[in-house]
């Protein structure tokens, strides 16, 4: 140090008194440091989960906008094209007319579309129904909890095709390819719907 | 002989006609517009369900104005403001609201930082109790100078 | 070459990092003098390695190279200028590597400056400062490449790549740039030009305190020398930190138009957490340079500035928590996660070490309640409370209701008005009282007694308030507590240049000159609680005092708010820019009491090639002292194009009383950190000349 600094010191604190352990104080403080990490640790872990791409299908129960309950498991043995929707979703409006021709052509061959009305209030679903027409069940998502803390979508259109077994085989983000405005990437060619539904009903014939 | 009512039935009569005029005010409330001023006192209260941390009136998309309909639309078929923040909280759940509705949610929100004020006033006392308790109290200096150190003082005056 | 040389550099800069640590604690364990002098070189070496990085894909934004995948990402053909620079910190990884080389210039500088000065603790400060680098820079590296460029593969999808993997080939600039995606437009304002360096400036300014404070905790030398090393990295820190919270709040007034400010939005509250906890640090260091106490709240009080620093940061860029300041959802949310959680932890721990062995004692004691060191900690208490309350309602409470119950809840601008009104309160009258006591015990009369003409004049503003209409209970309290700071600062100025003025005959002028530049610190501290008082003053009557009214109006219309009246007289549609947006501006005349008073001109402007959001709500406004008349254009409607007759707007106004005071107090703010970081005069003129005289003479 330089010579001022010297001359400017203050008297160095008396001789330090050393005890035994560490005190009480000290393991709470340390303690409690590494426990606000953890949780922190494990909130950032649960906010990093997204959209389930394969696996058992989380389970969920909606009633739908006729009043006829709908549950995801007693679905087995059918195909399942779940579609995340809401009524003030611009996308969703150009996918709606695909989806209801899509159960119209494949209802009777073992496929089911089931909608669940994201964030939305029931009158606007239903104007959202009657004015595309669709006649596949539809359910609202109340609370967001399947949404949300099941399926974790990011937003709206999601839509994940589940196979006979309750297992998720593929997973759209947002618009489906099959759509006009479909692909929002550079150069990616994504296999469509329709195409992906062939192919698991063949599979199921095959066994 | 004038046939008139006994004055106290006529004063029955008045307080049931009188009655009767109150009752339908609520619906002489409904036919009366109801201004953007309205809607937005509560979506000032309300947040986007599905953008981050806004709130329904500074919201600008299409899905809000949408949500803005619906207030209005409640609040002009005779809703409390109170009736339509729970009608969003049962659909949207309870992040659309600035300050959770649940009460276990909300004695989370505001009760903790209460405890531990309090636990911190707790310690503050003890602290002082036992400061008070140890060595004696320095006698207080002369100073009453705007300077704070005296020692510089001296020097300042010594330089001058 | 860019991508390259770019990352090559970026390769030296992480490896010199590295070496610098290494280097340093070897040296300093052995003690080989070879091993730390070059471990120095080494840390001043990082500056020009990452600065060439940032001049490299400064370079690749002006000259539009589209195959780098940040490039393409953040700006397009139609980019002004101005825009493709700033577009520098517009995404994750250029503001990550714009954070690197804020880091490293704090860096060279301290290295180069403060070496000798400090010598012992100057190896610690290297390897602190640069195991903070290496971890930023690591992240640049191998996460967050800016210089990663898009090539196809043979199918004709996009592959990401520093170098260009096997069996893809190059991609045409062309191509790239007609799909180049363009600054997101809420991010084209001047506000974004300053904010983020601003803030970036603060935070990163605090990383050298804290490397001196935990090099003082590693050598053992902890008398105050590290605090004497910092003062004015601190203030530095700080005041860049407060400037880009106003910034902040003065883009969003401006720009994002919801007639407000401050939105309690977590990642505005993550920013405004190390401010708070600096403020406290800063006062709090004066007791241990003055008295030698409270050591230990210091190095936790450094500790926890750096740490909510890198919190900051951390729930940012993580997406931790929803806001809409968020970046996009990245993989280096779990890496933060663990060098914030490392540095918390080790600098915990260390403290409890020297704590337990003793070296943080007190040298003085207490000597009372009522005495300056027991405010200044009373200080240090009431801005941990702030801290931990509003971190309660950003993050605490909604990850705790998260894990426990799995329900979201959002703790908004109603919370915070409730919870934090009350320490606010006692952080002002803090700020009144503490000038004014003395070192050592006082005896409370002798504090009241200073006290009485502060509060007099302070009593009469108010009384001058309530006779003028402002005779809210609340709004009273408010103003009374924040005056009386702003009062004792100007009251204890005006003492000491009359102190002054009668020792030595001089002029006021003159006294008030001399004793700005006699005692900086002291002074330049009191002209930042005015600002701060200003900023109160201002905060306090746009919040209660603000009133709000939307309505549609047809051309010709008038709507009536506050005793002013505003009139639609024109609404130009669809004119178009120079950077290709489409703008509908509202033409409107404000009047009060008949009389015009100005034009007012929201706009709303459309950008049609940007992606997500496309629109932006630009407020008109007529700025006054007394308040702000503030309009935004909502929407409109018109049924029959062409045909004016048919048009209707609809106008959301505010009107903010006092509301420019914030930035007012802001730039007093701004004048008075910069005072108190100015050194001393140190003997005065004027005595120096007789002994030169003297010398002459003599010779």
């Amino acid at each position: 140090m330089t010579d001022s600094d010297f001359l400017q010191q203050i008297d160095p604190a008396p001789e330090p008194i050393r005890h035994g352990g560490l005190s009480v104080g000290s393991i709470v403080l340390i303690t409690g440091v590494v426990l606000f990490a953890a949780v922190i640790g494990i909130a950032l872990l649960r906010q990093q989960q997204t959209q389930p791409t394969s696996g058992q299908a989380p389970d969920f129960t909606i009633t739908t906008f006729d009043g006829q309950p709908f549950t995801l498991s007693e679905q087995r043995g059918t195909i399942v094209v779940v579609n995340f929707w809401a009524s003030w979703c611009a996308p969703c409006r150009e996918e709606a007319p695909l989806l209801e021709a899509l159960w119209r052509d494949y209802q009777d061959r073992g496929v089911i579309v089931v909608g669940v009305a994201y964030a939305d209030l029931d009158n606007d679903s239903r104007a959202f129904i009657d004015e595309f027409g669709i006649t596949y069940p539809n359910g609202a998502d109340i609370g967001t909890t399947i949404s949300k803390n099941r399926y974790h979508i990011l937003g709206v259109p999601e839509t994940f095709i589940i196979d006979q077994n309750g297992n998720i085989r593929r997973f759209f983000f947002q618009l489906l390819p099959d759509s006009a405005g479909g692909d929002d990437d550079l150069f990616v060619k994504i296999a469509s719907v329709r195409a992906t539904l062939d192919i698991l009903l063949a599979e199921a014939e095959t066994l | 002989m004038i046939n008139r009512f006994p004055p106290a039935r006529l004063r029955a009569c008045a307080l049931c006609f009188w009655l009767l005029l109150w009752l339908t005010l609520p619906a002489y409330a409904q036919t009366e517009p109801i201004t953007d001023d309205d809607v937005n006192v509560l979506a000032n209260r309300l947040y986007c369900p599905v953008c981050p941390n806004e709130t329904l009136d500074a919201c600008r998309t299409e899905a809000c104005a949408q949500w803005r309909e619906d207030i209005r639309v409640q609040l002009q078929a005779g809703a409390t403001e109170q009736q339509v923040i729970d009608t969003f909280v049962a659909r949207f759940g309870q992040r659309v609201v600035g300050n959770p509705q649940d009460p276990a949610l909300r004695a989370l929100a505001v009760g903790a930082p209460i405890l531990l004020a309090g636990s911190a006033v707790i310690v503050g006392v003890l602290t002082f109790a036992r400061w008070r308790g140890r060595k004696g109290i320095e006698t207080p200096t002369h100073a009453a100078s705007s300077v704070d150190d005296p020692y510089r003082t001296q020097i300042e005056r010594d330089l001058e | 070459m860019i991508s390259e040389i770019g990352t090559i550099c970026l390769i030296l800069a992480f490896g010199a990092a590295i070496y610098a640590i290494i280097a340093s604690v070897i040296g300093v364990r052995r003690g080989d003098n070879r091993l730390v002098v070059s471990a120095r070189n080494a840390g001043l070496l990082t500056f020009p390695l990452l600065l060439t990085a940032m001049l490299l894909l400064l370079s690749a934004l002006l000259t539009q190279q589209y195959q780098i995948s940040y490039v393409w990402q953040v700006t397009d053909p139609n980019t002004p200028t101005i825009f493709r620079i700033t577009a520098l910190w517009g995404s994750q990884q250029g503001s990550l590597l714009f954070w690197c080389v804020l880091m490293s210039v704090f860096a060279f500088v301290a290295l180069a400056t403060q070496w000798r000065e400090h010598r012992r603790l100057m190896p610690y400060v290297n390897a602190f400062t640069m195991a903070s680098l290496a971890f930023f820079v690591g992240l640049v590296l191998f996460l967050e490449n800016p210089f990663t460029r898009i090539w196809a593969d043979a199918a004709g999808n996009p592959v990401g790549g520093v170098f260009q993997p096997s069996g893809t080939t190059f991609v045409s600039v062309d191509i790239l740039a007609q799909s180049a995606r363009g600054l997101n437009p809420l991010l084209r304002h001047i506000g974004m030009i300053i904010h983020p360096p601003m803030l970036y400036l603060g935070f990163v300014g605090f990383v050298i305190p804290f490397a001196f404070a935990m090099a003082a905790l590693a050598s053992g030398d902890l008398s105050s020398n590290w605090i004497k090393a910092t003062r004015r990295w601190t203030l530095a820190s700080w005041l860049f930190l407060g400037l880009g919270l106003i910034l902040g709040g003065r883009w969003a007034y401006d720009v994002l138009g919801w007639g407000g400010y401050w939105g309690w939005d977590p990642v505005e509250n993550a920013a405004f957490l190390p401010w708070l906890i600096g403020t406290a640090f800063l006062h709090s260091v004066m007791i241990q340079e003055k008295r030698g106490m409270l050591k230990t709240w210091n190095m936790a009080l450094i500790i926890l500035t750096f740490s909510a620093v890198m919190f900051g940061t951390f729930a940012t860029r993580s997406g931790l928590i929803e806001s809409v300041h968020s970046f996009a959802q990245s993989e280096i949310g779990i890496p933060m996660f663990v060098f914030w959680a490392g540095i918390t932890l080790t600098g915990v721990v260390l403290i409890v070490y020297r704590r337990h062995q003793g070296h943080l004692r007190d040298e003085h004691v207490f000597a009372g309640i009522v005495s300056r060191e027991s405010m200044f900690v009373l200080n240090n208490v009431i801005f941990v409370a702030l801290t931990g309350a509003i971190f309660w309602g950003s993050f605490g409470a909604p990850i705790i209701a998260e894990l426990t119950t799995n329900t979201d809840i959002t703790l908004g601008a109603e919370y915070f008005e409730m919870v934090t009104p009350p320490l606010f309160i006692a952080m002002y009258i803090l700020m009144g009282i503490a000038p004014l006591s003395a070192w050592g015990a006082m005896s409370i009369g002798r504090l009241g007694r200073a006290l009485i003409a502060p509060i007099a004049i302070t009593i009469l503003v108010l009384v001058v308030l309530f006779l003028t209409g402002t005779t809210q209970a609340g709004a009273l309290l408010g103003y009374g507590v924040v005056l009386l700071a702003g009062v004792v600062a100007v009251y204890e100025t005006v003492r000491g240049a009359q102190a002054r003025k009668r020792k030595h005959d001089e002029s006021w002028l003159a006294a008030f000159v001399n004793i700005f530049g006699r005692n900086r610190r002291r002074y330049g501290g009191f002209i930042v609680h005015l600002g701060i008082t200003v900023i109160g003053i201002g905060v306090i009557g746009s919040t209660l005092f603000q009133q709000e009214t939307q309505r549609t109006l047809a051309v010709g219309d008038s709507l009536e708010l506050g005793g002013y009246t505003l009139r639609l007289d024109t609404v130009d549609l669809g004119q178009i820019a120079d950077d290709g947006r489409v703008m509908d501006i509202a033409n409107l005349t404000l009047l009060r009491d008949g009389s015009e008073l100005a034009r007012i001109r929201p706009r709303l402007d459309f950008y049609p090639q940007a992606q997500g959001m496309n629109t932006m709500t630009i407020a008109g406004a007529h700025s006054t002292l007394e308040n702000d008349f503030y309009v935004l254009l909502s929407g409109y409607e018109q049924t029959n194009p062409g045909d004016s007759t048919t048009l209707s707007a609809t106008f959301k106004v505010y009107l903010n009383p006092l509301v420019n005071l914030v930035w007012w107090g802001g730039i007093i703010l701004i004048i008075g950190t910069v005072i108190s970081t100015l050194p001393n005069e140190t003997a005065p003129a004027r005595a120096r000349r007789p002994l030169e005289a003297r010398a002459k003479a003599t010779a």
